[in-house]
């Protein structure tokens, strides 16, 4: 697969080419800490977090940075600072020691549908993060039966907000399409329980750049 | 000050007419540096930001602002604001006679500011050397006034500044600005010695909802 990545004079990624609103970001942290590193692990995957393209760099409308979307959880005071935010991609890829980022893509989607999908994540910017418990993350790297079960009904924001958008944005005959997880689930479940790794591991987005499980 | 009368008179009637580009005015009642401010500046208001987006629904508006806060040039949607008047007290007012490709131009700078830090160097500076001159009797501002200008970071009141005067047509920039008789020689302290209290009784703005100086 060939590298959209492109480096800048340090060796850094300056930025990612050929972006598309609605591109899917999947994003690793490397010093994310305990939690991302249980995550990863309970969901056997290389990714820990997801994000949203946005608006793309465009110079003919005056716009100089990929603009992204995410529901996140950081910072000291927590309490106040969750839910969904708007940012630059330069702030995944200035720094390889400490992110890595893949791009998947829902190729057959036109603008309209995109225009759908960035209508429905804008409309949604604060809405609030479900929290991740450390120490149910840790007991489910422990136990492959207590993190089947963990992972049956804990809600995942980053990923839920993204398989929401796609799933609220289509055609009623279009959403089977969009549907991350191809297990069985009833919508509810679907929009809600998606991880990263199904996200990663799933055959109806397509990977753009650094295919990883 | 006399007291100006609103286009309108209420929150209902407002909400479909607000255009991107429009100044949102915010006080936030209980919290102490909002407090502070208001008491430096001998404004009602705190805090400004400016209409980012507008998304249109079934449901009515999603009405997106965009504000230099603590950590940075952030989005939030109004409804933030409007659902808490207990905290929040808020108002309008616009820049007659933007165009389309203003409001375009408006919203790529807007794009382009996101994630920009805070210039908390320059507001705790301004506040000290407004202090000293005040209590001192001694003008030391004009030894100053070129060191405490950083044009990559914004205050609230910066951002709202350069954003009208950088995304209108050229001939239009001198009726943006919120000091129009100042005889300051320097025109880039002009531009970014800006307090709320000079937006709200600014004549080049009208006021849409909720008016105080």
């Amino acid at each position: 697969m060939k590298s959209c990545l492109v480096p800048d004079a340090q060796g850094a990624t300056s930025r990612i080419l050929d972006l598309r609103v609605g591109d899917i970001l999947l994003i690793r942290h490397k010093r994310g800490g305990p939690m991302r590193y249980f995550l990863r692990t309970v969901t056997r995957s290389h990714w820990d977090h997801v994000a949203m393209v946005l608006y793309t760099q465009d110079k003919k409308l005056g716009y100089e940075n990929d603009i992204l979307i995410e529901s996140i959880q950081h910072g000291a005071m927590s309490r106040l600072r969750k839910g969904v935010e708007i940012h630059r991609l330069t702030k995944y890829l200035h720094d390889p020691e400490l992110f890595d980022v893949g791009v998947k893509r829902f190729s057959w989607m036109n603008r309209e549908l995109l225009e759908r999908v960035r209508t429905f994540v804008l409309m949604n910017v604060d809405t609030r993060y479900y929290p991740l418990s450390t120490f149910k993350f840790f007991l489910a790297t422990l136990s492959r039966s207590y993190a089947k079960r963990l992972l049956e009904r804990q809600r995942f924001s980053c990923t839920g907000f993204v398989q929401k958008a796609f799933y609220m944005s289509v055609n009623w005959e279009d959403r089977h399409r969009v549907v991350f997880r191809g297990n069985g689930d009833n919508p509810l479940e679907l929009q809600d329980l998606v991880t990263p790794a199904d996200i990663a591991s799933s055959a109806q987005c397509k990977w753009v750049c650094n295919k990883r499980p | 000050m006399r007291r100006t009368r609103a286009v309108y008179p209420s929150i209902k009637e407002l909400i479909p007419a607000i255009q991107i580009g429009d100044i949102v005015f915010l006080q936030t009642k209980k919290a102490l540096g909002s407090r502070f401010i208001r008491f430096a500046t001998h404004s009602h208001w705190s805090h400004v930001g400016m209409v980012f987006d507008i998304i249109e629904h079934g449901a009515g508006r999603t009405i997106l602002v965009i504000e230099a806060v603590e950590n940075g040039v952030e989005i939030h949607r109004l409804e933030r604001y409007i659902q808490n008047p207990e905290t929040y007290d808020f108002g309008f007012k616009r820049f007659p006679g933007l165009t389309e490709i203003e409001r375009q131009k408006i919203r790529a700078l807007f794009l382009n500011a996101v994630d920009v830090p805070y210039d908390w160097y320059r507001l705790i500076s301004f506040f000290l050397v407004g202090a000293i001159s005040k209590y001192f009797g001694i003008d030391i501002m004009k030894f100053f006034r070129g060191s405490l200008i950083d044009k990559k970071k914004f205050l609230c009141t910066t951002f709202v500044q350069r954003s009208l005067y950088y995304g209108v047509d050229p001939s239009k920039r001198e009726s943006t600005l919120f000091r129009p008789g100042d005889k300051e020689p320097s025109f880039e302290y002009r531009l970014e010695k800006i307090q709320p209290t000079e937006i709200a009784q600014s004549k080049n703005t009208l006021w849409l909802y909720h008016p105080h100086r």
